[in-house]
């Protein structure tokens, strides 16, 4: 409505103003446009001197305003103002228009359930239109431009007709494809590209750089895409999983934490039960309530690790009736279960049940292998579980190569003293660098009591240490420790959802199995948490001031938690603890795997993407690491990749001369299924010692389903690209304004069109207003 | 009066004091009767005053306690022999050869405690005339499937053994009672010990008579495991190791009985802590 009466009024649309340049064509000099300007006040002012009286000082610079407005305005049309244009020449410039063949392109979001591609066909029909009212754009453009049509997803391709797409592709690339359009078109004269999508680009997606960079060279070269916009911005109701968070690598047996995203819309308020497949066997539910609209809400899902292996878990939610689009109502995601067992080395400075108990829970678990040093006597250690004759044979490691063979590292009553300085930099190191874990205890000679206040492990403990009290100890022989207080434990919110602490999924029930459980006792000083760590139990003493029980936190690349209780083991012995009761059992186990489990090894694999094309390039990195765990650039690597046929390819790995040890080669998958990875490494720094170091990876090709994630259209983006080449977003139906704005090429081949601007109606009503108005006060004044 | 009037006199007397002696008790105030389990528990109660039980902090204030058993017998003889002073000799020698952080005092507990499950190690002698309550039985099988550690030492001969062999197969039954060899962990855990030697009373010690008692001639340690093959329960039969502690600071006392004793209760703790 606005841009039509612009357009009646000036002779010319918004846009062409934009594009073009006004310019005066009677050539007057400055001078003579002053001198007539000055002339018109004049006039306008002396006119009005006689009546000044009866006008009064407002009335007169009024009425000398609007004669003064009337005379500038026939002057300036008297100098004759012209709108100068530069106009594509008809059918001598090219216009690429770029057909989105995406999959997403079938989501029937449309008037009456009607598909996307829908829109898209009705606007580019195969034949020229015969009927009546607007011709479609395809129509439209054949007749002034040469129209180069393409299709586009994950590549780009020239096509004839419209008719061609199936609309089957199975990612959108908006960037790479405008890119490729352009420089097709580049020794072209190019009037513009037009672009038909729903604007949901599965590639570019948060590569804002990349973004940004590719418009700007769009922009360089004068290329400007009118994008044209498909499909809703919002579905009325739908339901989607995004992409699960699940570790890559899970120890056999453990609980997998999973964090599922779920983003619905229209769905307020309703239930939805989450199912977690492992072959067809629902291995996890949980029912979540859903969020308002377009909030996210993240489920967290624990899912037992059986079988070992690569396994592709399937996450689904029953589509709720309504649903535009059930195939988001689905995912997978692969992970592999582990069996090889964690090493974990435990020390104790003097003997204690703690162990003892430790290892009984612990027996069971073949995935958890704990070496046990007991400092039994001054300079004498008592060794349990070893390996080997050799392990642990010279006391606590004092070697890089020694540590660091271990997973993870559990402390028990041990006095900072013990250790040598360089000892302690290493136990820093092998949680920051190694990426082990650390397990702290609580005890006579732990935390503060044991004096790490200033050591470098007070660095990596997931909680400050105060300083150690001067009170003096209790009564008895030896006395009673001051601090020595019994504490009810019982799980934070945190510790609930988390997998070491949640003993049953239910809070409340969880929360039960706790309380029904005896009191604890900590003989150390309590110290608060540090910012970043969780406290998952905590407990009640007799001040019923919560202090930290078992605490978690990520220190550099590894795990800390700290376990400020001495005698967990009493969950295990109390009489008040039913015999069959596993909960001491449980709760050692789950947080052993937990602190040992990330742990990197010497040699990391992975695949990108984990789910590609068939065709598709996918990079297979590794990083590579000696006994010490320093990263290994001169290593031989190759990886074995095993298709879903069988057949095995060799792939070399190369270092990528980016970062220290990691080493990339590329495989292209020739056929869809699941293919396993497997790396070796070989040379110098890396065959000492034990043998060369093996991973194993898995990706799975031909299985792209992004299309139908994120799949709302996203005009944003589409406007984002308009915007910064210079063109103008539009809906199916804007045809004819589309024609307009391609038709302002400043690139391509043009002429140049001059329009006159004293004819057009605005001026003849704004003089013909000023005349009037002026007229009318003098005549409502009685004036002559 | 009469001879037979006198005992006429006296049995009527005897009935009436025994009757009304009976009348008197059964008419007692409800508050001054007791059950048997009452008085049972009000001897335990004073036991447990009078014998120790940590004096200070609830256990497990201290990392290690070395508590007896005590347990219900017949005769005399029973849990309390060479009470407390062997345990408190023990202790000194335990605290000063190891780092371990123990509670210097005796410490006595019986087998119905509900605390008994704070004490994961239990030493208990004179196991020939045990002769456990059904609780005690219930109680301590619990215990040891739960983890608990129980050493017995002091008892000797044929008879002593079928008694006891019979009291561990209503805690344990089906468990058989088997020797532990010599390579066993148990043996190493601290020290090195490579016999089993036999260990006298100290009065046959000290005078250098025979070091066997009845017809217990050979020492012998056996054990009862679990499913898993951990040790439960650990006999020191046909020896003393409680005397050779008990009187390890008389210099009349060979020094090598006493050292295996050290020796072995060590072992058994430090390996007990561990498995």
């Amino acid at each position: 409505m606005f841009l039509s009466a612009f357009e009646w009024l000036l002779g010319s649309p918004p846009v062409a103003f934009e594009r073009g340049q006004i310019e005066l064509l009677v050539p007057w000099g400055v001078f003579w446009i002053a001198a007539a300007v000055a002339g018109a006040l004049v006039f306008a002012l002396l006119g009005y001197r006689r009546l000044g009286r009866r006008l009064g000082r407002r009335g007169r610079l009024l009425l000398g305003a609007a004669r003064f407005a009337a005379i500038a305005l026939v002057l300036l049309c008297l100098l004759r103002p012209q709108l100068v244009l530069s106009l594509v020449v008809p059918q001598e410039n090219v216009v690429g228009v770029l057909l989105d063949d995406s999959r997403s392109m079938q989501i029937a979001d449309g008037e009456e359930g009607r598909p996307r591609s829908e829109a898209l066909l009705a606007a580019f029909p195969d034949e020229a239109a015969a009927g009546h009212g607007e011709a479609p754009l395809g129509d439209l453009l054949r007749e002034k431009f040469v129209t180069r049509l393409f299709r586009f997803s994950d590549d780009t391709r020239r096509v004839a007709r419209a008719s061609e797409l199936g609309f089957t592709g199975a990612r959108t690339d908006l960037l790479g494809s405008l890119t490729r359009v352009a420089d097709e078109l580049a020794s072209l004269p190019v009037a513009g590209i037009v672009l038909v999508s729903d604007g949901a680009d599965t590639v570019a997606g948060g590569r804002e750089d990349d973004l940004d960079q590719t418009l700007l060279d769009l922009r360089t070269r004068g290329i400007r895409v009118y994008p044209v916009a498909v499909g809703r911005p919002e579905f009325e109701a739908d339901l989607e999983l995004g992409t699960p968070d699940v570790p890559a690598r899970v120890l056999r047996g453990s609980l997998l934490e999973i964090r599922l995203p779920l983003r619905a819309t229209g769905l307020a308020g309703r239930t939805a039960r989450v199912e977690v497949l492992d072959e067809g066997r629902i291995i996890a539910t949980e029912t979540v309530r859903l969020a308002s609209d377009s909030v996210e809400t993240t489920v967290t899902l624990l899912a037992p690790a059986e079988e070992p292996g690569a396994r592709r878990l399937r996450f689904r939610v029953a589509p709720f009736s309504g649903e535009v689009l059930t195939r988001n109502n689905e995912q997978s995601v692969l992970t592999e279960v582990d069996d090889r067992p964690l090493r974990l080395l435990y020390f104790e400075g003097q003997p204690r049940w703690e162990l003892k108990f430790l290892r009984r829970a612990v027996a069971g678990d073949p995935e958890l292998h704990v070496s046990c040093l007991i400092r039994t006597a001054e300079g004498k250690f008592y060794r349990v579980d070893v390996a080997d004759a050799g392990e642990l044979a010279g006391g606590f490691p004092d070697t890089r190569e020694e540590l660091f063979a271990y997973d993870g590292v559990l402390l028990g009553s041990v006095e900072a003293s013990f250790f040598s300085q360089g000892q302690l930099n290493m136990l820093r190191d092998f949680v920051s660098q190694r990426g082990g874990g650390l397990l702290t205890l609580g005890g006579t000679s732990s935390f503060s009591e044991g004096g790490y206040r200033d050591t470098p492990l007070a660095e990596v403990l997931p909680l400050t240490l105060p300083a150690v009290a001067t009170t003096p100890a209790g009564a008895g022989d030896p006395p009673v420790p001051a601090a020595f207080r019994e504490l009810r434990v019982l799980p934070t919110r945190a510790g609930s959802l988390h997998p070491v602490a949640r003993l049953d999924p239910d809070p409340l029930v969880n929360e039960d199995r706790y309380r029904n459980l005896p009191p604890l006792s900590g003989v150390n000083r309590s110290g608060q948490p540090k910012p970043g760590a969780t406290v998952l139990l905590e407990g009640l003493g007799p001040t019923e001031e919560p202090e930290p029980v078992l605490l978690v936190q990520r220190f550099g690349r590894g795990r800390s938690a700290s376990l400020t209780v001495q005698d967990l083991w009493v969950w295990q012995m109390d009489a008040s603890v039913p015999l069959e009761d596993e909960t001491h059992e449980v709760l050692s186990r789950r947080l052993l795997r937990w602190l040992a489990s990330d742990a990197p090894r010497r040699l990391e694999v992975s695949a990108s993407p984990a789910k590609s094309l068939v065709g598709e390039r996918v990079t297979l990195r590794a990083r590579v690491e000696d006994e010490r765990f320093l990263a290994v650039n001169d290593a031989l690597v190759e990886a074995e990749v095993t298709g879903p046929d069988g057949v095995i390819s060799g792939v070399p790995l190369r270092w990528t001369g980016q970062g220290d040890g990691e080493y990339s080669g590329i495989y292209v998958p020739g056929g869809p299924g699941t293919h396993q990875v497997e790396i070796r490494a070989a040379g110098a720094g890396l065959q000492e010692g034990s043998e060369a170091p093996r991973a194993a990876t898995l990706f799975e090709a031909g299985v792209v389903d992004d299309e139908f994630f994120d799949a709302e259209a996203d005009p944003g983006l589409l406007a984002r690209i308009a915007e910064a080449t210079g063109g103008r977003l539009f809906e199916p139906d804007e045809a004819e304004a589309l024609l307009t704005d391609l038709s302002l090429a400043e690139s391509g081949t043009t002429v140049v069109e001059r329009r006159e601007l004293w004819n057009v109606p605005a001026v003849f009503l704004l003089l013909f207003g000023l005349l009037a108005a002026d007229w009318g006060v003098r005549h409502a004044r009685g004036l002559p | 009066m009469s001879r037979r009037g006198i005992l006429a006199a006296a049995f009527v007397l005897a009935a009436s004091v025994l009757f009304g002696g009976t009348l008197l008790v059964r008419h007692l105030p409800p508050a001054l009767q007791a059950t048997p389990r009452q008085i049972r528990e009000m001897l335990a109660e004073a036991m447990r005053e009078d014998l120790g039980g940590p004096r200070f902090g609830r256990p497990p204030a201290h990392d290690f306690y070395f508590t007896r058993a005590a347990y219900t017998s017949y005769g005399w003889r029973g849990w309390s022999v060479d009470y407390p002073k062997a345990d408190v000799q023990f202790l000194i020698g335990l605290r000063r050869i190891t780092n371990l952080n123990s509670y210097a005092n005796e410490n006595s507990v019986l087998l119905t405690d509900p605390d008994l499950g704070r004490y994961p190690f239990l030493y208990t002698v004179e196991v020939g005339h045990m002769a456990m309550t059904e609780e005690e039985v219930l109680a301590l099988r619990r215990y040891l499937y739960q983890g608990g550690f129980l050493v017995v030492d002091d008892f000797w001969g044929t008879a002593e053994w079928v008694n006891f062999a019979h009291e561990m197969g209503r805690v344990l039954p089906g468990r058989p009672i088997e020797d532990i060899p010599l390579d066993h962990p148990v043996f190493r855990a601290f020290f090195e010990v490579d016999e089993i030697v036999q260990v006298p009373n100290v009065g046959q010690g000290m005078r250098g008579g025979p070091t066997w008692e009845r017809d217990g001639y050979h020492p012998v340690v056996r054990g009862i495991f679990d499913d898993e093959g951990r040790l439960m329960v650990l006999v020191n039969w046909n020896t003393d190791l409680g005397d050779a502690w008990e009187w390890a600071e008389n210099p009349y006392y060979p020094l090598h009985f006493s050292n295996y004793a050290y020796a072995m209760g060590i072992n058994f703790i430090i390996y007990a802590m561990a498995h």
